[in-house]
């Protein structure tokens, strides 16, 4: 039997599965030359003008779903492969290989194509690289239409069992929407990152996923049993029986408390134990999570990150105003009359967008968030045009990252005044009252939360960031991410601060930060005056579940002792040891006496 | 016959998507319509073509329009190359 071997990679969607290895190439070489007789050219050639036809036809339904199921950003690159195929250009060539070698179309397509991704990838240049991968791309379709199909997928299909671990280079997009999503139960990626197409797929199928896990296809055989551990970013091979058991014990739990939590988290309002109410929404980053926010019972969306419009085109196009509006008003129906925070493009800093800005000596203090707005006018005017054009559809609001001044609100809420009147010229209807909120995240913004509160509608504290700013800890540096504290007593004050702001204001408060989404801290945010909270849609049940345990009057008198102590630690300790009474005691008051 | 240079304003130049767009606008028009960057020369009907110039930002580009629809075929190219094919940037 094999060694068993642990390998690091970067978790890019939760969860564990424990299956075989399938493993698949996106480069399959598997096309022998074979010498055709004389007469046989002719119907090689019709063979694939045939194929190619065939081809057109699947890429154009693929495009079509797309579209359909995740909206029309991701179907160009789909559509620009069908031109492929229906091109002249790239078809002359085969044929005349086939005729002038007296090969097999297989091969001819195989030696074309690899002759002209040659010189684009001779040109060593990242963009021109992927042209080469797009060229890759069509001719394994048009490979596949040929019958030249001893690949991955058949594979994939006379595999017996359902517990399919998918092993990859790299899934390009056309890869990534063909995983057979009954057979398969995660994925684990040689390259890739988390905002490749792959990652974004597999969080909105809900499969645990890692991806850039070096040495991964050298590692790994067809076969081997793999344990994929998307929350740790480890797999897995031939993991030791009690490894094994171990994961089969987390399979089984996670599943276990999914769906318990699920059905409890279905039912209407959630209150504490003495009755306050609370909401729990979703954090999403794409349209088709909508299926999630409804089905993890979700009270509407808390914050909607509308740079992966953006970004899951592979950094390179925004979509058009109609794409967006389309795109938003979906989202809007689909949840109404739950809200839907939306908040505009917050790229820059490490998010992304390096083709967009260029290099920074220091991006997270750079352009980005609402200073990459006001530097790309046109980038975020059509975003807000289409944002109003589809606010009729439900409950909108409206959300501006990385503000820092009362300044920075004003100008927004002035461009909104315009674009707004642009939309009733045009002859559209457009509501008034479109709520306008502010992301606190920046120190600057959370110590004048005060001057801030009433210039908007609502405030959205953005918790991760806040902390990073703040402790001056940037928490992927291993260095110093122990440095990286929530409970920190700077940050519980910044929080009291913009807590107390709000209150004044008379505006509604959210957290949106990983923080909601910690039983601990949760209880500690509701103490310290938090109603409204957001995160990963998964997460959502088990919040809620927190919240009915707990009383209010128990969460508000642990935050004041939390508030008064001097460190980290002493919060943390604090927290911890509170837990246990604290559920007991709200235990012992649901039961009528 | 007309012909108009035209410059690549997007930042990744005639890439996939852009050199797709390009094939879609050209081929609404029955005319034919050939580019010529630095030398090389492509049928702007044909997206194989087009990435084969490797034409990137800043590239100037001579756009020649030939047939009965010339005048709204060339407006349209340089309308869709002047938005920077609806890119970023």
């Amino acid at each position: 039997m094999k060694r068993s071997l642990s390998l690091k990679g970067l978790p890019v969607s939760p969860g564990v599965a424990v299956g075989q290895a399938v493993l698949w190439m996106s480069r399959e070489d598997s096309s022998p030359r074979r010498t055709l007789e004389r007469d046989e050219v002719e119907r090689e050639i019709e063979r694939l003008r045939r194929a190619a036809l065939d081809a057109v036809a699947e890429i154009e339904a693929t495009a079509e779903e797309v579209r359909l199921r995740l909206g029309p950003e991701y179907a160009s690159i789909f559509m620009a492969h069908a031109m492929f195929l229906k091109d002249r250009a790239f078809l002359a060539p085969i044929e005349k290989r086939i005729a002038s070698d007296r090969v097999n179309a297989e091969w001819a397509v195989t030696a074309t194509t690899d002759a002209l991704t040659a010189r684009f990838r001779q040109l060593a240049h990242e963009e021109l690289a992927q042209r080469a991968a797009d060229i890759d791309d069509v001719a394994r379709v048009l490979k596949k239409h040929l019958g030249d199909d001893a690949g991955a997928a058949e594979r994939l299909a006379q595999l017996d069992g359902d517990s399919i671990v998918l092993i990859a280079d790299e899934l390009t997009p056309s890869d990534a929407v063909r995983i057979p999503r009954d057979r398969v139960v995660a994925f684990a990626t040689e390259r890739g990152g988390r905002t490749s197409h792959a990652a974004i797929l597999a969080r909105s199928f809900g499969l645990p996923a890692v991806v850039a896990v070096p040495r991964l296809l050298a590692s790994i055989r067809d076969g081997d049993r793999v344990i994929v551990d998307g929350r740790d970013g480890v797999v897995w091979r031939e993991p030791s029986d009690d490894v094994l058991i171990l994961f089969r014990e987390r399979v089984e739990t996670e599943a276990r408390r999914e769906r318990s939590l699920k059905e409890l988290s279905i039912h209407g309002i959630t209150r504490t134990a003495d009755g306050e109410e609370v909401a729990v929404r979703a954090n999403i980053e794409l349209a088709s999570e909508v299926k999630d926010v409804v089905e993890y019972g979700a009270d509407g969306v808390g914050l909607f990150r509308s740079e992966f419009l953006y970004l899951s085109t592979g950094d390179v196009e925004f979509p058009s105003e109609e794409e967006q509006a389309k795109i938003y008003r979906d989202v809007l129906t689909r949840l109404a009359p739950r809200p839907v925070v939306i908040r505009t493009y917050d790229l820059g800093g490490k998010k992304g967008a390096r083709q967009l800005i260029g290099d920074e000596a220091n991006p997270v203090l750079g352009l980005r968030g609402v200073r990459l707005c006001f530097k790309r006018p046109e980038m975020f005017r059509t975003q807000l045009m289409a944002l109003l054009s589809a606010a009729e559809a439900g409950d909108l609001r409206i959300l501006v990252p990385m503000v820092g001044s009362v300044e920075e609100m004003r100008r927004v809420r002035a461009l909104l005044d315009e674009v707004r009147d642009e939309l009733r010229d045009r002859g559209q209807t457009v509501p008034d009252n479109v709520p306008l909120g502010a992301m606190i995240e920046v120190p600057s913004a959370a110590v004048t939360a005060d001057l801030i509160a009433p210039e908007v509608d609502f405030l959205a504290l953005g918790t991760n960031d806040l902390i990073q700013y703040t402790l001056a800890v940037d928490r992927a540096n291993e260095t110093v991410s122990e440095l990286f504290r929530p409970q920190h007593p700077a940050i519980l004050r910044l929080i009291r601060m913009v807590i107390e702001a709000a209150r004044s204001a008379g505006k509604p408060l959210s957290v949106c930060g990983e923080m909601a989404a910690d039983p601990l801290l949760f209880i500690l945010l509701m103490g310290m005056g938090i109603r409204e909270f957001s995160m990963g849609p998964r997460t959502v049940p088990m919040m809620k579940e927190v919240a009915r345990g707990v009383a209010l009057a128990d969460a508000t008198r642990v935050a004041k002792a939390a508030l008064s102590l001097s460190t980290a630690d002493e919060v943390a300790d604090l927290l911890a040891q509170e837990l246990d009474a604290i559920w007991g005691s709200a235990r012992r008051r649901e039961v009528p006496a | 016959m007309i012909e108009e240079t035209l410059t690549l304003k997007n930042r990744l130049g005639l890439h996939v998507r852009a050199a797709a767009k390009l094939v879609q606008t050209a081929s609404a028009f029955e005319s034919r319509v050939t580019l010529n960057a630095e030398g090389s020369e492509a049928d702007g009907k044909s997206i194989l073509g087009l990435l084969q110039l490797l034409a990137g930002k800043g590239t100037p580009i001579l756009v020649r329009v030939e047939g009965s629809d010339e005048g709204a075929a060339l407006d349209a190219i340089r309308t869709l190359i002047d938005r920077r094919f609806d890119e970023a940037d």
